[in-house]
């Protein structure tokens, strides 16, 4: 594996106190890294800084060994897709597409050909002379991939890509980047606040929290352990009990339902509060002592237990926090 | 029942447009009509007649006062969009202290009354006036020349055009999209380019607008003109307050007006088409 990004010691402070401290990542070549966190959280900031498209107040940013900290968007071997597909309407989807290549000096015929391909693998072939505003969400989502891949960047910096289109394209989409991201190899980095779509589509996940990167792992090290309370109850659903002065968390499928309490610390009482067919399994809202958490079990669970009936459940895997003061 | 009451509704609006109607038919519509009619009559014998735009389009003198009106007026066109325009992308492109204050300063000029601003600028400027005074404390024996002559109406006139111009055009640059700039800078667009390729297509149209109504207000122009224009060449707003107060000759003015109405009109002709023009990108 090869380092294609590396961002050492980077913050960015904004006159209002906001942005990024300390931020240290390496990115792998060819991978998607998704940065996760909610709004306000510095995901934007960083992938605007490693764009250059903010100047950061200390660290350095490297790609390919060559330090680039300095350098304006122009000379950074980077492409940003836009929030909101952002596309120039006045120009076709060609137009769109031949701008880069027009300002790198590309002969007319090489442009061509490489808008074709581009247009093809998207699946757009036919809305070349067509303007932004006649093409769906979708569609224009994909002219603005296709804007920023034809210029071969080294790296690709996708901004909440898909914040403006709804659910069932946005999983499309996600499908479709994937696909286009395996088949090109190119390292890609990827902003969002949506934790399904980070599971989703990433390689590595950052989780950003109040301006600072707070875990790096797959998809599955994230979900199975998160390093802290505020990442376990980002990623997933995630129950939590309070156990005197530690925190119990557990997912609600890593739960057993038994006919007897054994008395140990894995084994709670509820009371059923809701019961709910959810297709293939069901969902319990039960509250445990004050507290009310959410439990998958089989789809015959619902023929076993009513509403208000008590229930005893075993964790058969749960994680602990210290109490945050 | 119903019907006298779906009546009453299709009445309605005919009742709410009707004061304004009238209005428009009062002030606007009989007086642009009698003037007409005016224009094509003999002074003595009220016959028919073109003698009076014969004279403006004829005599030596009205036709100069006409090219001087539109040599005036335009060069205020150019310079209030060329200055307005770069005044506008430096107020859009830079959040700082000194862009506020000139957002500030463009909104200035509408408060202060059109003849206080002429005469504060006449002071100024004059042979004399502040500038020779500034000029002679350094020694130097400086006059600017500006009064009765084209430089100083143009000056005055964009002191008017160039802060309504700048605010026209600050709006429709406000309205492109920081991404839409950010992603050209990215694939590498020079500034000329980002000029070229991204702002001027998305604000053409205000330009030519804004540009139709800063010609329009400076063809029929009368104060400025009148107190610091020259005697000859004159501006044909001041030619018009002459025919009708000194040469009290109501035809001649009235075929003026006719003119004046003409040439507005060819501003109103571009506003119209440019706002007509249907983009291929809608």
């Amino acid at each position: 594996m090869t380092i294609k990004l590396e961002i050492k010691n980077v913050s960015k402070k904004y006159d209002n106190g906001d942005g990024i401290q300390d931020i240290n990542l390496e990115v792998q070549a060819g991978e998607i890294l998704t940065l996760l966190g909610p709004s306000g959280c510095g995901k934007s900031t960083l992938l605007r800084s490693i764009g250059g498209f903010e100047s950061v107040t200390e660290g350095s940013i490297s790609i390919d060994n060559q330090d680039i900290t300095t350098l304006p968007p122009e000379k950074r071997p980077t492409i940003m897709v836009f929030q909101g597909y952002n596309l120039w309407e006045r120009m076709t989807v060609f137009e769109n597409l031949e701008f880069g290549l027009k300002l790198r000096k590309i002969p007319k015929d090489e442009r061509k050909n490489k808008i074709a391909d581009m247009l093809e693998m998207l699946g757009i072939s036919a809305m070349a002379q067509k303007y932004p505003q006649q093409l769906s969400g979708g569609q224009q989502q994909r002219v603005a991939i296709g804007r920023a891949l034809v210029l071969e960047p080294e790296i690709l910096l996708l901004d909440e890509p898909y914040s403006a289109l709804d659910a069932k394209i946005r999983v499309q989409m996600r499908e479709e980047l994937k696909k286009i991201q395996q088949k090109l190899k190119i390292t890609t980095i990827f902003v969002t606040h949506d934790q399904e779509e980070a599971m989703m589509l990433s390689t590595r996940i950052a989780v950003m929290k109040k301006g600072e990167i707070v875990q790096v792992g797959t998809p599955s090290e994230i979900y199975n352990s998160p390093a802290d309370i505020y990442i376990a109850s980002f990623i997933g659903q995630m129950n939590f009990l309070n156990q005197e002065n530690r925190i119990i968390a557990f997912r609600p499928e890593d739960t057993e339902f038994v006919s007897v309490n054994e008395n140990n610390s894995e084994t709670f009482d509820g009371v059923i509060q809701s019961l709910t067919q959810m297709g293939h399994y069901t969902q319990l809202f039960v509250t445990v002592a004050s507290e009310t958490i959410i439990l998958f079990g089989s789809k015959e669970v619902i023929e076993k237990y009513t509403v208000g009936s008590k229930i005893v459940f075993k964790i058969t895997k749960k994680l602990s926090f210290e109490k945050e003061k | 029942m119903n019907e006298s009451r779906g009546l009453r509704k299709a009445i309605i609006p005919y009742i709410y447009v009707t004061p304004a109607f009238l209005l428009i038919l009062l002030l606007i519509a009989y007086p642009i009509v009698t003037s007409i009619q005016l224009s094509f009559q003999d002074s003595t014998t009220s016959h028919f007649t073109i003698a009076n735009y014969q004279y403006f389009l004829t005599n030596k003198i009205q036709l100069f006062n006409i090219g001087y009106t539109l040599f005036v007026s335009i060069a205020t066109v150019l310079l209030s969009l060329i200055l307005g325009f770069i005044l506008a992308l430096y107020i859009r492109f830079n959040q700082n202290k000194i862009s506020k204050a000139v957002v500030a300063l463009t909104v200035l000029p509408q408060f202060i009354p059109g003849l206080v601003a002429v005469y504060s600028f006449m002071m100024v400027v004059r042979n004399g006036g502040v500038l020779s005074r500034i000029a002679l404390k350094f020694g130097i024996q400086y006059n600017p020349n500006m009064l009765y002559a084209a430089k100083g109406l143009i000056s005055m006139n964009l002191w008017f055009n160039i802060p309504f111009a700048t605010l026209l055009l600050l709006a429709s640059l406000s309205s492109i999209k920081d991404a839409s700039i950010e992603s050209a800078r990215d694939i590498g667009a020079k500034k000329m380019t980002l000029l070229k390729d991204i702002i001027l297509p998305s604000t053409y149209k205000q330009i030519f607008i804004a540009g139709a109504f800063v010609f329009m207000s400076n063809v029929g122009a009368f104060t400025t003109p009148f107190l610091m224009g020259a005697n000859n060449p004159q501006m044909l707003g001041v030619v018009l307050y002459r025919e009708f107060n000194e040469n009290m000759n109501y035809n001649q003015a009235a075929a003026l007006s006719v003119i004046l109405f003409l040439l507005c009109s060819l501003s109103a002709v571009v506003y119209i088409i440019v706002n007509m023009r249907k983009e291929k990108w809608r």
